[in-house]
């Protein structure tokens, strides 16, 4: 026992006589009449007895006493508090929770800060077990009177109303998986640990939110190899930031593979390697949960098909909402058909005849045809309503893609700098940014980074296959072959082996020309497939693309020839694409003028003439495609397009909507396609219509 | 009686420690608690510092000495004893100062004369209780003082010497409520420590 010492004097000097009192009182146990308020009085700590629960990667879960409310809480503390980034982003992540008061989200009671375990939180101590586990018993023992179908749709509708009350207080959770949904005996469902969650800024605009916090993952991803989320539950924007804003809809893919593990008690992305996982993802391959477990269980189509459409790879084709994902559920608890389903009018019949078994069939009969027209007239809205945002959409998440990449590799090559490695995790994601640049037909930006990153291993085969290949679609055959010769056992996969074997023929070519001949331009287009065709013919165009180009390249008789080698080269792919005539051969006029703003190119009477794919990048500013079999509306959208001429071709009714935001000032049309009454007044004032 | 027995077996007492082991850190303990005590005895017995450090020093040796063999019995109060020890220090004291006065014979005359003739065994056992339980209070009260602002204690002992909540609020100005809660989180703390001290020592 450790003392104070107090000198004699000190202790005669400080003798109260007048609190005798209290010993008496001591003594008689007087003071203990208020026994609760005492012991509160008296309280010096307040959470007591920690014993340990749960440890993560970060936290570690105490189970302990809140004396004040005599009731036993979970404590959270902080592995490793001297970081104060780390204790921050603790507190942080305890506030947020807080924040967020809903029956089905795990209740934060304190937060404070203890001398010896730094700072903590406090939160709701929860029997029962986590969803992880529930799903792991039943896929061990398939039948569980607990937890029919039906109960595990109940457990999952609270997560649903958990996370759609987050994201209307702006915060998505980024992590969401059955480990982190705690199910009690009576119905409590509670979804934890919201470690990831971000708070988007303005719930309308995500992109501000998810701007800061992307460089961030991208490099937890590549260099410390951890990753913010969970593989198999983690949506593809989450494993490559170039796919677009972590926002809502990511939380709503979540929940798709959640919803997916409760139908089959699988993953949805099950590997033996994080890599593979990571790769699905991307990809988004996945069986349907009925393919993934035994005949005998019974899965409904309607809640496969809602699973599945959460989980698409692309955001803009998931729900909207959480709220709309969890009335798809509501709607099969009772009975109705989901939209995912797509049901037919025979399922939505028969449905309701099992919901009102009682109702007698004749009413029924009148009340189909009714219903009939009410269905469809449902289906003309729902696509009338979809087709209309997606061309700005389009637009404007490429802009944003391009500034996320950007940002992610200035980001990725400072932190490399600092390791000097390169993991095979971040080769992965170098070929995605390639890939991207490549896409976007920026072919500078894809060899400098290229060069860039292969400083640091020059004798990485997939990086040299990479250089290669960028060098490639340059025409720098040489430094393609250079490459390419590096690039191990890439050599022998495609495209990699045909461009070992042409290069040299192209070398040979390329030898004191200024540019190679449209033929063989030409056949070099088609000695790819896919994708790199397109990059090899992207190259090619990009030359040509917009109207300052086009005037560079009419400087001087050099580049006119090279412009009209371009303009062969656009003739010889047209004729080869034609799809519609196998056998008949196709006849193809094909005559232009180079004027001062850009081409004007004549194609009329080319009979059977249909895909244009080829002249779309041209700066074309008159069209005529008169008596030929062109259907697409691409010309709508086309930058330099003044004039065209669509007369007798097989476009039947033409998108109005599309032509208010184009820079066409006439049209030319015979009288079948022109419906007068269709035109909004803004088309007309901007467009002159030639009707013939 | 059994129970008593019982009662007296599982309160291992710092007495007790003492007498069954006398190791050092018991008898550290013993002189932490009862050294002051026997010093404030005998300043209330009218010796000066000097003195008194010089009884304490003799009583702690007695105590020593004869602790080990201390019956403890529970009509017999071991502070009475230890009471009974001092005093007899004491008149052995005086009667020392007396020899060395015997040709002036001046003693008696400067508040020196031995206060102890009037004092009855008996009384003196009360007067040791009374004297332990005002120090045993008073070392409560500095064993806690420190989880408390001094505001706080100072509104306690101010009520505790017998003002009203009323006016302590006045004077420190702060409402009567927390008058009364200071007040009451301070004698709930104080009442526990007394019983932890009461318990700790016997």
């Amino acid at each position: 026992m450790a003392h104070k010492d107090i000198s004699p004097e000190d202790a005669f000097d400080n003798v109260k006589p007048s609190l005798l009192q209290y010993v008496e009182m001591a003594e008689l146990g007087q003071n203990e009449s208020e026994p609760i308020f005492d012991e509160i009085l008296t309280i010096e700590e307040r959470y007591i007895e920690s014993a340990s629960l749960n440890q993560g990667g970060m936290k570690k879960i105490l189970k302990t006493r809140d004396a004040l409310t005599n009731r036993p809480v979970a404590k959270a503390i902080l592995l490793d508090f001297e970081d104060s980034s780390k204790t921050e982003n603790f507190l942080r992540e305890a506030r947020l929770t807080a924040s967020l008061e809903h029956p089905n989200i795990m209740p934060v009671y304190d937060i404070g800060v203890d001398e010896k375990e730094g700072p903590y939180f406090i939160m709701k101590l929860v029997g029962g077990k986590n969803l992880a586990d529930i799903l792991k018993s039943l896929s061990a023992n398939e039948e569980d009177a607990n937890y029919t179908l039906r109960e595990l749709m109940i457990i999952f509708l609270k997560v649903c109303d958990a996370v759609a009350y987050a994201h209307s207080k702006g915060i998505v959770h980024l992590d969401l998986k059955p480990e982190n949904i705690q199910v009690g005996d009576f119905g409590e469902v509670l979804v934890c640990d919201w470690g990831l969650a971000k708070v988007l800024n303005r719930p309308e605009d995500v992109s501000e939110a998810s701007i800061d916090l992307d460089p961030c993952i991208y490099n937890d991803v590549t260099l410390d190899g951890c990753i913010k989320g969970t593989p198999g539950y983690m949506a593809p924007e989450q494993v490559n930031p170039v796919l677009g804003p972590k926002n809502q809809k990511t939380d709503v893919y979540a929940l798709g593979g959640i919803l997916y593990s409760l139908l089959c008690y699988k993953v949805p992305f099950e590997s033996d390697t994080l890599e593979k996982v990571l790769k699905e993802t991307l990809v988004g391959d996945l069986p349907l949960p009925s393919e993934r477990t035994i005949e005998s269980k019974k899965i409904p189509a309607s809640l496969e098909a809602v699973a599945m459409k959460a989980l698409e790879i692309k955001p803009e084709w998931r729900y909207e909402t959480a709220s709309e994902l969890r009335q798809e559920i509501n709607k099969w608890m009772g009975g109705f058909a989901t939209e995912a389903e797509n049901a037919s009018f025979a399922t939505a019949l028969w449905l309701l005849l099992k919901r009102h078994k009682a109702v007698s069939f004749l009413i029924l009969l009148l009340f189909c045809s009714s219903m009939f027209a009410v269905y469809k007239i449902k289906q003309n809205e729902k696509i009338a309503i979809s087709n209309e945002k997606v061309a700005l959409e389009n637009e404007r998440v490429a802009l944003e893609n391009e500034k996320k990449a950007k940002e992610a590799l200035d980001l990725y090559l400072k932190e490399k700098e600092l390791t000097g490695l390169i993991s095979e995790h971040t080769i992965d994601q170098l070929k995605v940014i390639n890939d991207f640049y490549l896409d976007n037909l920026n072919f500078d930006k894809a060899i400098d980074f290229v060069n860039k990153t292969i400083e640091f291993q020059p004798d990485n085969e997939f990086l040299n296959a990479l250089k290669g290949e960028t060098h490639f679609y340059r025409q720098e055959y040489e430094e393609a072959l250079t490459a390419l010769k590096k690039a191990g056992q890439y050599a022998n996969e495609e495209p990699y082996k045909k461009m070992i074997e042409i290069a040299p023929k192209y070398i040979l070519l390329m030898e004191g020309k200024d540019f190679i001949k449209a033929p063989y331009l030409a056949d070099l287009v088609y000695s790819f497939r896919d994708k790199h065709r397109s990059l090899v013919f992207g190259y090619e165009t990009e030359k040509f693309t917009s109207n300052d180009k086009y005037k560079k390249y009419q400087s001087s008789p050099i580049k006119i020839a090279e412009l009209e080698n371009h303009l062969e080269l656009c003739r010889l792919l047209l004729l080869r694409s034609q799809k519609s005539k196998k056998n008949k051969k196709i006849q193809l006029n094909y005559t232009y003028t180079l004027e001062d703003e850009g081409i004007n190119l004549d194609l009329s009477n080319s009979h059977g003439l249909d895909n244009l794919g080829y002249i779309t990048h041209l700066p074309i500013i008159k069209l005529n495609v008169e008596n030929t079999f062109f259907w697409r509306q691409w010309p709508f959208k086309h930058y330099y397009l003044k004039a065209i001429n669509l007369k007798n071709t097989k476009i039947k009714k033409l998108s109005y909507n599309a032509m208010i935001n184009s820079n066409l000032n006439e049209i030319t049309l015979s009288q079948t396609q022109y419906d007068e009454s269709d035109i909004r007044s803004g088309v007309k004032k901007k467009i002159q219509f030639n009707i013939k | 009686m059994d129970a008593d027995d019982n009662i007296y077996k599982t309160r291992v007492t710092l007495l007790e420690k003492i007498k069954n082991k006398h190791d050092d850190e018991s008898w550290e303990d013993f002189v932490f608690y009862y050294k002051n005590f026997i010093y404030i005895i005998c300043r209330r017995m009218n010796l000066n510092h000097h003195d008194s450090e010089e009884i304490v020093q003799k009583v702690l040796l007695i105590s020593w000495n004869k602790l080990p063999e201390f019956s403890y019995d529970k009509k017999q109060n071991f502070r009475g004893w230890l009471c009974q020890v001092t005093k007899n220090c004491v008149k052995d004291f005086f009667r020392f100062v007396n020899r060395q006065n015997t040709k002036v014979e001046k003693a008696s005359q400067d508040g020196q004369t031995n206060p102890l003739h009037n004092v009855s065994i008996p009384d003196i056992e009360k007067i040791a209780e009374e004297e332990w339980n005002t120090y045993l209070a008073s070392m409560a009260l500095m064993n806690i003082k420190d989880k408390f602002s001094e505001k706080v204690i100072d509104v306690f002992l101010k009520l505790s010497e017998g003002s009203s909540i009323a006016s302590v609020g006045e004077e420190l100005d702060l409402p009567p409520n927390t008058v009364s809660v200071y007040k009451k989180r301070v004698t709930a703390t104080l009442c526990k420590e007394i019983r932890r001290l009461n318990h700790e020592l016997g």
